[in-house]
C-alpha cells in the first residue's frame, strides 16, 4: 500500500477542479492546493512542494504545455500528470517527451485517475 | 471515451506504459513517412524541392503529390509509385504494439473491438447541407463528440434537430460559449444555451446541485464544451500535429456581439424538452 500523495490541481475550470478533487480524495490522497493558470501553478508548486501536479493544458495566459516545460526545467524531478480534453497523438507525444508521467484525457473516470496516480510513488524519505 | 487515439485508450486502461506508448508512436511514424520524405528517399526530389512544395502547401489546399506534379517537380507516375510504397510499408499502431511484444494479438483484437465500438459514428443521419459543407468532417466530428459526451450526462438526451439558415435569435436568458481552434483554418465553435438547460447540464455533469451558483453552472457548461471540442479535435489530428484550442470565451446577449456571429453555420439541437444552438464560424 503506497502512502497518500499530496496533489496540486491546476485547471482554469472550477468544475474540473471540483471533479478532480473528489476523485483524488476518494482514492485516499490529499489535495494541498489548486491553481487556475500556469503562473499560479508554478508559484504554488514551490510553496507547497506537492508529490504530484495534475495539469490541464488549455488555460488562459500561461497554458499547460508552457507550464509543464517550465516546471520540469525548474525541477527535473517534478511529477506531472496531464489532464486535458486534448488527446491527439502530437499532444500526447509532446507532453510525455517533455517529462509528464502520465496523460489522462478528459472526461476521465476514477479508474483512469487511479491508474495515473499509481505511476507516482512517494519517496520514502519524504513520507511522514 | 469517444474519438480517442487508440494508444491513449490503451494507456488509460493500463495496457501500455507511457514508455511503450512513446516507442510505439515513434515506430509508427517511421513506418508511415510523409510523401515528401519518401520522395527524397527514392531520389525523385531533393530537400530544397521538398521545402518548396511544403511552403506552397501552406498557401493552398493542395496535397503534396498534387503540388509536386503541378510544379513539375515529379511525374504522375512517380507520385503514384510513392502512394503505392506508402501503402505497402504502412503499419497500424496495433501491429507495432504486438510486434514489440507489448500486447498479445488476441488481447489487441479484443481491445480494437471495444475501441472500435466506441468510435463508431453515433450520428444516424447527417443533413445533406452538412455533407456538402466544406468543413463537413470537422462539423461531423464535433457533433459526434457532442452526442457521445452527452451520453455521459444522466437524463439529458441530445440529438441534431436541424440546420438553421441563419443565426438564431439571442434572448436575454441565453449565454454564448465558444472556443477558437485551428483545424488548420481558424474556426470559432460554440453553443448558445439558455440558463435552465445550463443549470441542468451542470448539475448532472458535476453530480451536485449547481443551479443556484451562476459561476459554477456557467463554468461547468464551458468546461463541458472544452471537453467536447478537445475530443473532437483529437480525432481530427494526425501525426506530429498538436492541437491549437483557445480557452472558452463566455458572452452574454447584452455584450452586443450580434455582428461577430454573422456568416456562420448553425444547427439546432434538442436536449430533452430544451433546444440549444451549435455554431461554426470560419474566418
Amino acid at each position: 500500500m503506497s502512502s497518500p500523495l499530496q496533489v496540486l490541481i491546476v485547471d482554469d475550470s472550477l468544475s474540473m477542479r471540483v471533479i478532480a478533487k473528489t476523485f483524488v480524495t476518494a482514492l485516499g490522497h490529499e489535495v494541498v492546493g489548486e491553481a487556475a493558470d500556469g503562473k499560479e501553478a508554478i508559484k504554488q508548486y514551490f510553496q507547497l512542494k506537492p508529490d504530484l501536479v495534475m495539469l490541464d493544458l488549455v488555460m488562459p495566459r500561461f497554458d499547460g504545455k508552457k507550464t509543464l516545460k517550465k516546471l520540469r526545467e525548474l525541477d527535473p524531478e517534478a511529477n506531472i500528470v496531464i489532464c486535458s480534453s486534448l488527446g491527439s497523438e502530437g499532444d500526447i507525444e509532446f507532453c510525455l517527451n517533455a517529462g509528464a508521467k502520465f496523460y489522462l484525457q478528459k472526461p476521465f473516470e476514477l479508474a483512469g485517475v487511479e491508474n495515473a496516480l499509481a505511476q507516482i510513488t512517494r519517496p520514502l524519505e519524504s513520507q511522514t | 471515451m469517444s474519438n480517442q487515439f487508440f494508444g491513449q485508450y490503451l494507456l488509460e486502461k493500463g495496457l501500455l506504459s507511457t514508455q511503450q506508448l512513446l516507442i510505439a508512436i515513434k515506430l509508427q511514424k517511421e513506418a508511415n513517412p510523409p510523401l515528401g520524405e519518401l520522395a527524397i528517399r527514392e531520389g525523385f526530389i531533393d530537400k530544397s524541392a521538398a521545402s518548396r512544395i511544403n511552403s506552397e502547401q501552406q498557401r493552398t489546399d493542395m496535397r503534396f503529390g498534387e503540388l509536386a506534379i503541378s510544379l513539375q517537380l515529379m511525374t504522375e507516375q512517380q507520385v503514384s509509385l510513392l502512394f503505392h510504397t506508402q501503402k505497402e510499408i504502412k503499419k497500424f499502431f496495433g501491429e507495432i504494439v504486438v510486434e514489440q511484444g507489448f500486447m498479445t494479438q488476441s488481447s489487441l483484437s479484443e481491445q480494437l473491438e471495444t475501441h472500435g465500438a466506441l468510435k463508431k459514428l453515433s450520428l444516424d443521419h447527417i443533413d445533406s447541407s452538412i455533407k456538402q459543407h466544406v468543413y463537413c468532417e470537422q462539423i461531423t466530428q464535433t457533433l459526434d463528440a457532442i452526442i457521445k459526451n452527452f451520453t455521459r450526462i444522466p437524463k439529458i438526451h441530445v440529438q441534431v434537430s436541424q440546420v438553421e439558415p441563419q443565426q438564431p435569435e439571442l434572448l436575454p436568458d441565453h449565454v454564448i460559449i465558444s472556443q477558437t481552434a485551428q483545424i488548420p483554418d481558424q474556426v470559432k465553435i460554440g453553443w448558445v444555451m439558455d440558463r435552465p438547460l445550463m443549470k441542468q447540464l451542470a448539475t448532472n455533469f458535476l453530480g451536485i446541485d449547481a443551479s443556484d451558483n451562476e459561476a459554477l453552472y456557467i463554468d461547468a457548461t464551458s468546461e463541458f464544451l472544452n471537453i467536447i471540442l478537445g475530443n473532437a479535435l483529437a480525432s481530427n489530428h494526425s501525426g506530429d500535429d498538436q492541437t491549437h484550442l483557445e480557452p472558452p470565451l463566455i458572452e452574454l446577449p447584452e455584450d452586443n456581439i450580434q455582428g461577430s456571429y454573422d456568416n456562420g453555420f448553425y444547427l439546432s439541437m434538442s436536449a430533452g424538452q430544451d433546444m440549444f444552438s451549435v455554431f461554426f464560424i470560419y474566418d
